[in-house]
Protein backbone atom coordinates (compact mmCIF):
# COMPACT_ATOMS: atom_id res chain seq x y z
CA UNK A 1 0.00 0.00 0.00
CA UNK A 2 2.71 2.46 0.84
CA UNK A 3 5.06 2.63 -2.10
CA UNK A 4 8.45 4.20 -2.26
CA UNK A 5 7.80 6.62 -5.06
CA UNK A 6 5.50 9.47 -4.54
CA UNK A 7 2.32 9.62 -6.57
CA UNK A 8 0.99 13.07 -6.80
CA UNK A 9 -2.19 14.03 -8.47
CA UNK A 10 -1.45 17.72 -8.52
CA UNK A 11 1.68 19.80 -8.57
CA UNK A 12 3.72 17.40 -6.48
CA UNK A 13 4.22 19.80 -3.58
CA UNK A 14 3.04 17.47 -0.85
CA UNK A 15 5.91 15.32 0.38
CA UNK A 16 5.03 11.74 1.30
CA UNK A 17 8.23 10.29 2.76
CA UNK A 18 8.22 6.51 2.66
CA UNK A 19 9.92 5.28 4.63
CA UNK A 20 10.08 8.22 6.98
CA UNK A 21 13.38 9.14 8.61
CA UNK A 22 14.45 8.76 12.21
CA UNK A 23 13.41 12.31 13.12
CA UNK A 24 9.91 11.51 11.96
CA UNK A 25 9.87 8.32 14.01
CA UNK A 26 11.00 10.15 17.15
CA UNK A 27 8.38 12.85 16.73
CA UNK A 28 5.71 10.28 16.03
CA UNK A 29 6.21 8.02 19.01
CA UNK A 30 7.73 10.05 21.83
CA UNK A 31 5.26 11.27 24.46
CA UNK A 32 2.48 9.57 22.54
CA UNK A 33 0.43 6.45 23.02
CA UNK A 34 -1.18 4.92 26.03
CA UNK A 35 0.62 5.49 29.34
CA UNK A 36 0.15 2.12 30.93
CA UNK A 37 1.40 3.16 34.38
CA UNK A 38 -2.02 4.66 34.89
CA UNK A 39 -3.73 1.36 34.29
CA UNK A 40 -1.66 -1.31 36.01
CA UNK A 41 -1.47 -2.35 39.64
CA UNK A 42 2.08 -3.53 39.20
CA UNK A 43 5.09 -1.38 38.46
CA UNK A 44 6.67 -0.98 35.11
CA UNK A 45 10.10 -2.45 34.93
CA UNK A 46 12.57 0.37 35.18
CA UNK A 47 14.65 -0.19 32.12
CA UNK A 48 17.29 2.36 31.54
CA UNK A 49 16.04 4.61 28.78
CA UNK A 50 18.62 6.66 27.00
CA UNK A 51 17.89 10.33 27.29
CA UNK A 52 16.29 11.78 24.24
CA UNK A 53 16.59 15.43 24.84
CA UNK A 54 14.38 16.83 22.16
CA UNK A 55 11.77 18.72 24.07
CA UNK A 56 13.30 21.72 25.76
CA UNK A 57 12.29 25.18 24.66
CA UNK A 58 14.39 27.98 26.02
CA UNK A 59 13.05 31.48 25.55
CA UNK A 60 16.14 33.43 26.32
CA UNK A 61 18.48 36.05 25.11
CA UNK A 62 20.35 33.33 23.30
CA UNK A 63 17.22 32.26 21.47
CA UNK A 64 16.37 35.80 20.48
CA UNK A 65 19.88 36.36 19.18
CA UNK A 66 19.40 33.37 16.93
CA UNK A 67 16.19 34.84 15.57
CA UNK A 68 18.04 38.10 14.88
CA UNK A 69 20.84 36.21 13.23
CA UNK A 70 18.41 34.38 10.95
CA UNK A 71 16.65 37.60 10.06
CA UNK A 72 19.92 39.31 9.28
CA UNK A 73 20.92 36.53 6.94
CA UNK A 74 18.25 37.85 4.64
CA UNK A 75 19.93 39.91 1.98
CA UNK A 76 17.42 42.68 2.30
CA UNK A 77 19.73 45.45 3.17
CA UNK A 78 20.57 47.17 -0.05
CA UNK A 79 21.43 50.80 -0.58
CA UNK A 80 18.15 51.50 -2.30
CA UNK A 81 16.11 48.66 -0.90
CA UNK A 82 15.46 45.58 -2.97
CA UNK A 83 12.01 44.55 -4.07
CA UNK A 84 11.08 41.96 -1.50
CA UNK A 85 9.13 39.78 -3.87
CA UNK A 86 12.31 39.20 -5.86
CA UNK A 87 14.13 38.18 -2.74
CA UNK A 88 11.36 35.83 -1.68
CA UNK A 89 11.11 34.08 -5.03
CA UNK A 90 14.82 33.63 -5.35
CA UNK A 91 15.34 32.47 -1.83
CA UNK A 92 12.32 30.33 -1.15
CA UNK A 93 14.04 27.07 -2.01
CA UNK A 94 17.05 27.63 0.20
CA UNK A 95 15.14 28.27 3.38
CA UNK A 96 15.07 24.72 4.60
CA UNK A 97 18.56 23.82 3.52
CA UNK A 98 20.89 22.68 6.21
CA UNK A 99 18.23 22.63 8.89
CA UNK A 100 18.02 19.72 11.20
CA UNK A 101 15.25 19.58 13.73
CA UNK A 102 16.03 19.58 17.40
CA UNK A 103 14.70 16.06 17.49
CA UNK A 104 17.37 14.70 15.19
CA UNK A 105 20.09 16.21 17.31
CA UNK A 106 18.53 14.96 20.47
CA UNK A 107 18.29 11.46 19.10
CA UNK A 108 21.82 11.57 17.76
CA UNK A 109 22.96 12.42 21.23
CA UNK A 110 21.15 9.40 22.55
CA UNK A 111 21.93 6.84 19.94
CA UNK A 112 25.44 7.77 18.93
CA UNK A 113 26.71 8.99 22.26
CA UNK A 114 26.71 12.62 21.26
CA UNK A 115 27.83 14.83 18.48
CA UNK A 116 28.44 17.99 20.41
CA UNK A 117 29.59 20.12 17.50
CA UNK A 118 26.11 20.24 16.09
CA UNK A 119 24.61 21.21 19.42
CA UNK A 120 26.58 24.42 19.47
CA UNK A 121 24.93 25.57 16.30
CA UNK A 122 21.39 25.12 17.42
CA UNK A 123 19.78 24.14 20.68
CA UNK A 124 17.59 21.09 20.75
CA UNK A 125 14.08 22.33 21.08
CA UNK A 126 10.56 21.41 20.32
CA UNK A 127 7.23 22.94 21.02
CA UNK A 128 6.22 23.88 24.50
CA UNK A 129 2.56 24.47 23.85
CA UNK A 130 -0.14 22.18 22.66
CA UNK A 131 -3.43 23.35 21.27
CA UNK A 132 -6.76 21.59 21.34
CA UNK A 133 -5.37 18.60 23.14
CA UNK A 134 -5.92 17.37 26.66
CA UNK A 135 -2.79 17.16 28.74
CA UNK A 136 -2.36 13.64 30.11
CA UNK A 137 -2.61 13.66 33.86
CA UNK A 138 0.38 11.98 35.37
CA UNK B 1 14.60 -12.80 39.85
CA UNK B 2 13.62 -12.66 36.23
CA UNK B 3 16.12 -11.74 33.61
CA UNK B 4 13.44 -11.45 31.03
CA UNK B 5 10.68 -8.91 30.91
CA UNK B 6 7.98 -8.01 28.41
CA UNK B 7 7.91 -5.00 26.18
CA UNK B 8 4.34 -3.90 25.46
CA UNK B 9 3.61 -2.60 21.97
CA UNK B 10 -0.13 -2.18 21.92
CA UNK B 11 -3.61 -3.63 22.19
CA UNK B 12 -5.70 -5.24 19.48
CA UNK B 13 -8.99 -7.08 19.38
CA UNK B 14 -8.65 -10.77 20.15
CA UNK B 15 -10.35 -11.54 16.83
CA UNK B 16 -7.56 -9.73 14.98
CA UNK B 17 -4.69 -11.66 16.53
CA UNK B 18 -4.52 -14.14 13.64
CA UNK B 19 -4.17 -11.30 11.12
CA UNK B 20 -1.49 -9.67 13.23
CA UNK B 21 0.47 -12.92 13.59
CA UNK B 22 0.60 -13.17 9.79
CA UNK B 23 2.60 -9.98 9.43
CA UNK B 24 6.31 -10.30 8.80
CA UNK B 25 7.07 -7.15 10.82
CA UNK B 26 5.45 -8.87 13.77
CA UNK B 27 7.42 -12.10 13.55
CA UNK B 28 10.67 -10.29 12.74
CA UNK B 29 10.36 -8.35 15.98
CA UNK B 30 9.44 -11.33 18.11
CA UNK B 31 6.00 -9.99 18.89
CA UNK B 32 3.57 -12.34 20.60
CA UNK B 33 0.03 -11.93 21.80
CA UNK B 34 -1.54 -12.34 25.21
CA UNK B 35 -5.31 -12.56 25.17
CA UNK B 36 -7.95 -11.77 27.75
CA UNK B 37 -11.58 -11.92 26.74
CA UNK B 38 -12.01 -9.76 23.63
CA UNK B 39 -8.68 -8.00 23.70
CA UNK B 40 -5.05 -8.96 23.30
CA UNK B 41 -1.81 -7.27 24.23
CA UNK B 42 1.07 -7.39 21.78
CA UNK B 43 4.32 -7.99 23.63
CA UNK B 44 7.87 -9.06 23.00
CA UNK B 45 10.48 -10.47 25.35
CA UNK B 46 13.14 -7.97 26.39
CA UNK B 47 16.25 -8.13 28.52
CA UNK B 48 15.57 -5.56 31.26
CA UNK B 49 19.23 -4.99 31.96
CA UNK B 50 20.11 -3.62 28.57
CA UNK B 51 20.10 0.04 27.67
CA UNK B 52 17.07 0.98 25.71
CA UNK B 53 16.22 3.76 23.33
CA UNK B 54 18.58 3.00 20.49
CA UNK B 55 17.63 3.67 16.93
CA UNK B 56 16.58 0.05 16.46
CA UNK B 57 14.23 0.28 19.43
CA UNK B 58 12.54 3.40 18.12
CA UNK B 59 12.21 1.95 14.65
CA UNK B 60 10.82 -1.37 15.92
CA UNK B 61 8.15 0.37 17.96
CA UNK B 62 7.09 2.48 15.01
CA UNK B 63 7.33 -0.30 12.41
CA UNK B 64 5.32 -2.84 14.38
CA UNK B 65 2.46 -0.50 15.18
CA UNK B 66 2.33 1.15 11.76
CA UNK B 67 2.61 -2.23 10.04
CA UNK B 68 -0.47 -3.42 11.89
CA UNK B 69 -2.41 -0.25 11.16
CA UNK B 70 -1.40 -0.46 7.50
CA UNK B 71 -3.38 -3.64 7.04
CA UNK B 72 -6.48 -2.15 8.59
CA UNK B 73 -6.21 -3.77 12.02
CA UNK B 74 -7.05 -1.24 14.73
CA UNK B 75 -4.30 -1.09 17.35
CA UNK B 76 -4.00 1.05 20.46
CA UNK B 77 -0.33 2.09 20.63
CA UNK B 78 1.25 1.91 24.05
CA UNK B 79 3.82 4.53 25.03
CA UNK B 80 7.36 3.81 23.87
CA UNK B 81 9.45 2.05 26.47
CA UNK B 82 6.71 0.33 28.47
CA UNK B 83 7.89 -2.90 30.03
CA UNK B 84 6.12 -5.21 32.45
CA UNK B 85 7.77 -7.88 34.55
CA UNK B 86 5.93 -10.96 33.42
CA UNK B 87 3.11 -12.17 31.26
CA UNK B 88 0.74 -12.68 34.14
CA UNK B 89 1.05 -8.95 34.88
CA UNK B 90 0.24 -8.23 31.27
CA UNK B 91 -2.82 -10.44 31.32
CA UNK B 92 -4.17 -10.16 34.84
CA UNK B 93 -3.36 -6.58 35.61
CA UNK B 94 -2.98 -4.64 32.41
CA UNK B 95 -5.63 -6.40 30.33
CA UNK B 96 -8.03 -7.85 32.86
CA UNK B 97 -8.50 -4.75 35.00
CA UNK B 98 -9.48 -2.59 32.03
CA UNK B 99 -10.74 -5.06 29.47
CA UNK B 100 -13.95 -3.22 28.63
CA UNK B 101 -12.13 0.07 28.21
CA UNK B 102 -9.53 -1.48 25.91
CA UNK B 103 -12.27 -3.07 23.82
CA UNK B 104 -13.95 0.30 23.52
CA UNK B 105 -10.71 2.04 22.52
CA UNK B 106 -9.95 -0.56 19.88
CA UNK B 107 -13.48 -0.38 18.51
CA UNK B 108 -13.19 3.39 18.29
CA UNK B 109 -10.17 3.02 16.02
CA UNK B 110 -11.62 0.43 13.68
CA UNK B 111 -11.89 1.75 10.14
CA UNK B 112 -9.75 4.77 10.95
CA UNK B 113 -6.12 5.76 10.65
CA UNK B 114 -3.92 8.63 11.68
CA UNK B 115 -2.23 11.03 9.32
CA UNK B 116 0.44 13.40 10.57
CA UNK B 117 1.09 16.61 8.70
CA UNK B 118 4.41 18.31 9.37
CA UNK B 119 4.49 21.93 8.30
CA UNK B 120 7.64 24.02 8.23
CA UNK B 121 8.24 27.50 6.94
CA UNK B 122 10.51 28.37 4.11
CA UNK B 123 12.57 30.53 6.37
CA UNK B 124 13.71 33.14 3.91
CA UNK B 125 10.19 33.75 2.62
CA UNK B 126 8.62 34.02 6.02
CA UNK B 127 11.30 36.16 7.60
CA UNK B 128 11.11 38.52 4.65
CA UNK B 129 7.36 38.70 5.22
CA UNK B 130 7.83 39.49 8.88
CA UNK B 131 10.43 42.18 8.23
CA UNK B 132 8.28 43.82 5.59
CA UNK B 133 5.17 43.83 7.78
CA UNK B 134 6.69 45.51 10.84
CA UNK B 135 8.45 48.89 10.61
CA UNK B 136 10.27 48.45 13.90
CA UNK B 137 11.63 45.10 12.76
CA UNK B 138 12.71 46.69 9.50
CA UNK B 139 14.48 49.44 11.40
CA UNK B 140 16.31 47.09 13.75
CA UNK B 141 17.26 44.79 10.90
CA UNK B 142 18.78 47.66 8.96
CA UNK B 143 20.57 48.87 12.07
CA UNK B 144 22.15 45.53 12.93
CA UNK B 145 22.55 43.74 9.63
CA UNK B 146 25.73 45.46 8.60
CA UNK B 147 27.49 45.79 11.94
CA UNK B 148 29.58 42.98 13.44
CA UNK B 149 27.67 40.26 15.27
CA UNK B 150 28.91 41.38 18.65
CA UNK B 151 27.87 45.02 18.19
CA UNK B 152 24.49 46.45 19.10
CA UNK B 153 23.60 43.45 21.22
CA UNK B 154 20.63 45.22 22.76
CA UNK B 155 19.19 45.99 19.36
CA UNK B 156 19.80 42.43 18.18
CA UNK B 157 18.04 40.95 21.17
CA UNK B 158 15.14 43.30 20.63
CA UNK B 159 15.05 42.41 16.93
CA UNK B 160 15.04 38.72 17.71
CA UNK B 161 12.33 39.13 20.30
CA UNK B 162 10.09 41.04 17.89
CA UNK B 163 10.67 38.51 15.16
CA UNK B 164 9.92 35.65 17.54
CA UNK B 165 6.63 37.22 18.54
CA UNK B 166 5.71 38.07 14.97
CA UNK B 167 6.27 34.43 14.06
CA UNK B 168 4.04 33.32 16.95
CA UNK B 169 1.23 35.42 15.51
CA UNK B 170 1.88 34.22 11.99
CA UNK B 171 1.85 30.60 13.11
CA UNK B 172 -1.54 30.97 14.73
CA UNK B 173 -3.02 32.30 11.49
CA UNK B 174 -1.26 29.73 9.34
CA UNK B 175 -2.37 26.86 11.55
CA UNK B 176 -5.97 27.82 10.82
CA UNK B 177 -5.15 27.74 7.13
CA UNK B 178 -3.80 24.23 7.52
CA UNK B 179 -6.52 22.72 9.63
CA UNK B 180 -9.49 24.40 7.96
CA UNK B 181 -9.49 22.37 4.74
CA UNK B 182 -8.56 19.12 6.46
CA UNK B 183 -10.90 19.06 9.44
CA UNK B 184 -14.00 18.27 7.38
CA UNK B 185 -12.35 14.97 6.40
CA UNK B 186 -11.24 13.98 9.90
CA UNK B 187 -12.94 12.69 13.03
CA UNK B 188 -10.49 14.47 15.30
CA UNK B 189 -7.27 16.41 15.15
CA UNK B 190 -4.45 17.53 17.44
CA UNK B 191 -2.06 20.37 16.74
CA UNK B 192 1.40 20.90 18.18
CA UNK B 193 2.69 24.41 17.53
CA UNK B 194 6.16 24.65 16.04
CA UNK B 195 9.06 26.76 17.26
CA UNK B 196 12.13 28.47 15.94
CA UNK B 197 12.51 30.32 12.70
CA UNK B 198 11.06 27.59 10.55
CA UNK B 199 8.70 25.52 12.70
CA UNK B 200 5.04 25.95 11.84
CA UNK B 201 3.12 22.98 13.24
CA UNK B 202 2.65 19.26 13.49
CA UNK B 203 -0.94 18.21 13.11
CA UNK B 204 -2.36 14.73 13.66
CA UNK B 205 -5.67 13.79 12.08
CA UNK B 206 -7.82 10.73 12.68
CA UNK B 207 -9.36 9.89 9.31
CA UNK B 208 -12.07 7.38 8.40
CA UNK B 209 -11.06 4.97 5.66
CA UNK B 210 -13.83 6.35 3.48
CA UNK B 211 -12.43 9.88 3.79
CA UNK B 212 -8.82 9.04 2.96
CA UNK B 213 -8.89 10.04 -0.67
CA UNK B 214 -10.64 13.31 0.10
CA UNK B 215 -8.22 14.03 2.93
CA UNK B 216 -5.15 13.31 0.82
CA UNK B 217 -6.49 15.44 -2.05
CA UNK B 218 -7.16 18.32 0.31
CA UNK B 219 -3.62 18.02 1.67
CA UNK B 220 -2.17 18.05 -1.84
CA UNK B 221 -4.16 21.17 -2.71
CA UNK B 222 -2.98 22.81 0.47
CA UNK B 223 0.66 22.00 -0.30
CA UNK B 224 0.36 23.52 -3.72
CA UNK B 225 -1.40 26.61 -2.48
CA UNK B 226 1.10 27.31 0.29
CA UNK B 227 4.27 26.06 -1.34
CA UNK B 228 6.01 29.41 -1.60
CA UNK B 229 5.96 29.91 2.15
CA UNK B 230 5.36 26.49 3.66
CA UNK B 231 6.72 23.01 3.17
CA UNK B 232 4.26 20.21 3.91
CA UNK B 233 5.09 16.60 4.63
CA UNK B 234 2.36 14.05 5.16
CA UNK B 235 2.95 10.79 7.02
CA UNK B 236 0.35 8.10 7.00
CA UNK B 237 -1.77 6.14 7.19
CA UNK B 238 -0.33 5.42 10.66
CA UNK B 239 -1.35 3.86 13.95
CA UNK B 240 -3.25 6.31 16.15
CA UNK B 241 -0.37 7.48 18.35
CA UNK B 242 -1.95 10.84 19.05
CA UNK B 243 -5.46 9.71 19.84
CA UNK B 244 -5.25 7.31 22.73
CA UNK B 245 -3.95 9.25 25.66
CA UNK B 246 -6.95 9.84 27.85
CA UNK B 247 -10.70 9.35 27.61
CA UNK B 248 -11.18 9.92 23.92
CA UNK B 249 -14.02 12.40 23.50
CA UNK B 250 -14.42 11.44 19.86
CA UNK B 251 -15.22 7.84 20.66
CA UNK B 252 -18.54 8.59 22.35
Amino acid sequence: MTIATQESRRGGYLERPAPSGLADVVELILDKGLVIDLYVRVSLVGIEILTIDARIVVASVDTYLRFAEATNRLDLYERGGKDLTEVVEGASESGAKGKTSGAIEGVKKAVKGGDDDEEKRRPAKKSASRQRRKEPSS
Amino acid sequence: MTDQAWYVYGIVAADDVASVDDLSVVSTNGVESVTYDDVAALVAPIDPSRSFGRRADLVAHSDVLNGIAAVGVPVVPVAFGSVLGDLSDVRNSFLADNADYWAQLVAGLRGRAQYTLRATYREQAVLAEVVRANPEITRLHELTATSPDDADIGARVRLGELVAHALDDLRARDIDQLTGPLMPHAEAHRVTVGTGTDGLADAAFLVDDGQRDAFESAAEELAERLHERVRLRLLGPLAAFDFVQQEPAWAS
